[in-house]
């Protein structure tokens, strides 16, 4: 996938997964992996900027693997985010798709 | 690469943030590295997943609104950490010597200046009679030989002191020369009664000076006090014409407050008038 289209929509699957429930650093990077191909590095300074801007807030759970996990749980601040980047993204692809329809029609 | 100098050079690209936010970060991506280790990924596969550490700095600094060639910046400068210590503590001595130098240079022009003065007013006290003493003694090149030792030369247009006042005997024509004892005996009372007179001037002067002093002190810190508690009712004033304006029930205490400005203010200029100058320093 294009490397500015993921860039473009790696912050709305991220809300997205860690609305459905809180994880950690780890679980998040599987995660969004799933969905598009992306560096694990980018994931954590994206994490970090959400974060600082108040969309997440941070925990720590007790762990039996190894040390305590920071986990990410979506604010009320995120949560109205989150929609109104869904919102942009159907509008986007709504408008493209249709000028695409339309360019292959015309 | 492996994980310790990972996490070493990524810890120097982000020396710019606090130690704690650093340490953040670095126990979560050790934590990521660790995760991956147990999934059955080598270590340095996983720390190349992340790609490159410079983009993953500049990335992590852009989530803070740093700028990421800051930081670069920053380890240049802290690479010299002696020299620049050593430079600000040159300047830093450099200024405090210019300062004691001049101070201490001060300080000695004041204290010669105030020894020069005290010398002048002692000459002033004792030094005039032994200067008229001396000028009047000085023994003349021409002075005819087989005269007594104790004979002084009186200067052109000059007379002696008691023939001018009593006029008993003729005055003496300027230019001859008369007894020195005679004329040291009649002299001295005079002037212990002038060295008399400026002390005491001078003592009438000080006590002068001293309550002109702490008149003056008194005027001015009445009219200090006044001033202030006038700039503090006059704020106090726009306070209330605001509340007032709103609606509220203060119109007497506004009025109250706009006489408390005024006569503070009248206060004020009272102790300045007060204020007593020298002399010549009205205008």
């Amino acid at each position: 996938m294009n490397a500015q289209f993921k860039k473009g929509v790696l912050e709305l699957i991220v809300l997205e997964s860690v609305r459905q429930r809180d994880m950690y650093g780890y679980e998040l990077v599987e995660e969004v992996s799933k969905v598009v191909d992306v560096n694990e590095g980018t994931i954590y300074p994206l994490l970090k900027r959400l974060t600082n801007e108040h969309y997440f807030e941070t925990y720590l759970r007790e762990s039996t693997e190894g040390p305590p996990r920071k986990y990410y749980h979506l604010t009320a601040a995120g949560v109205l985010y989150r929609d109104s980047l869904e919102r942009e993204w159907n509008e986007l692809t709504e408008k493209v798709g249709s000028f695409l329809e339309e360019c292959r029609h015309g | 690469m492996d994980k310790k100098t990972f996490i070493s050079e990524l810890k120097q690209a982000l020396s710019v943030l606090q130690e704690e936010e650093l340490n953040d970060i670095i126990s979560e991506y050790e934590q990521h590295i660790d995760m991956k280790q147990k999934n059955g990924l080598s270590e340095e596969e996983a720390i190349a997943d992340f790609g490159s550490l410079s983009e993953l700095a500049a990335d992590i600094l852009a989530a803070y609104h740093v700028r990421a060639d800051y930081a670069k910046k920053t380890r240049k400068k802290a690479a010299f950490p002696d020299q620049e210590k050593a430079g600000r503590f040159r300047q830093q001595a450099g200024q405090i010597g210019t300062k004691v130098k001049s101070g201490a240079l001060g300080g000695i022009h004041g204290l010669g200046s105030l020894l020069h003065r005290l010398w002048i007013f002692l000459q002033s006290l004792a030094g005039k009679p032994a200067a008229y003493i001396k000028n009047r003694c000085r023994e003349r090149p021409d002075m005819p030989e087989g005269l007594p030792p104790d004979v002084l030369f009186l200067e052109m247009g000059e007379q002696e002191p008691g023939d001018a006042a009593n006029g008993s005997s003729p005055a003496k024509t300027p230019g001859t020369f008369v007894s020195r004892r005679r004329r040291t005996a009649e002299g001295v009372l005079g002037r212990s009664i002038k060295a008399l007179a400026r002390l005491f001037r001078f003592a009438w002067r000080t006590v002068l000076w001293g309550t002109r002093t702490a008149w003056n002190a008194c005027c001015l810190m009445f009219a200090l006090f006044s001033g202030f508690c006038g700039l503090f009712s006059l704020y106090m004033l726009g306070m209330l014409a605001v509340l007032l304006a709103q609606g509220y029930p203060l119109a007497g205490v506004t009025l109250g407050c706009l006489g408390l400005v005024l006569c503070f203010f009248s206060a004020a200029g009272l102790g300045i008038t007060l204020l007593r100058r020298k002399r010549g320093q009205h205008a």
